[in-house]
């Protein structure tokens, strides 16, 4: 889920968090407490690099972007959920419906 | 404005981070509130309210200083192919669980929130890198 939010552009944190929660409609909310430590984790296994960045008069944010491992991972991520849901579909027999 | 940095020092004591790293967390963390306070506030709510609201991001600090401890001890950089084996010991769940917080109506992806006992490995390891 992160990593296809930073496919197309480095965000930061609360960023992704905003993201996350209104592409989701308000159903799914990261907090502080479990947010960052997912993105700490996400970095050290090397799917993406954060990296402090200032703009002139604003605060410096740590922007996060997708690594070339982390796209691999991202694409057999899609790879695996898209084959889970269509499994899911086909014994709740959705596409009959 | 509220004294984000100072809260959340109090949340990571004990963890014995580097100071470095301990310092960038609480900066990046701190940067979150102050996003969150501040949009509260253009949301018409009153600051005591905003900061009550935001500081409660933090209300879970036992997962942050469990989950901040088990991510500080990995190895960095763990070159992991998909569908191979990880050295990471492995946290099912544990981050996952808590990571999502659902609205009461909506239960479906409280799906991932539980442990997956019938999904395949693979789908095991994708809830687990939510």
């Amino acid at each position: 889920m992160i990593l296809s939010l930073i496919e197309d552009r480095p965000r930061h944190g609360y960023e992704i968090s905003k993201l996350i929660e209104q592409r989701s409609g308000g159903t799914v909310r990261f907090y502080v407490a479990s947010l960052y430590p997912l993105l700490y984790r996400l970095e050290k296994r090397g799917w993406i690099k954060g990296r402090w960045v200032e703009k002139a008069g604003q605060r410096r944010r740590r922007y996060y972007r997708l690594t070339v491992e982390g796209r691999v991972v991202l694409a057999a991520q899609r790879r695996g959920w898209k084959a889970f849901v269509e499994a899911i579909n086909r014994i709740t027999g959705v596409e009959h419906a | 404005m509220p004294e984000w940095k100072e809260e959340i020092r109090k949340r990571l004591a004990g963890l014995k981070l580097a100071p470095t790293r301990e310092s960038e967390i609480t900066e990046e963390l701190a940067q979150h509130l102050e996003d969150r306070y501040q949009e509260l506030l253009i949301d018409g709510m009153a600051e005591t309210e905003a900061c009550d609201t935001a500081l409660a991001e933090l209300s879970d600090s036992q997962v942050l200083a469990g989950e901040l401890i088990r991510v500080e001890r990995m190895v960095k950089h763990e070159p992991v192919a998909w569908g191979g084996k990880r050295k990471e010991k492995p946290d099912r769940g544990s981050l996952a669980g808590s990571a999502l917080r659902t609205s009461g109506a909506a239960q479906e992806p409280r799906l991932y929130g539980n442990r997956p006992h019938n999904l395949g490995s693979q789908h095991r390891r994708e809830y687990r890198n939510l």
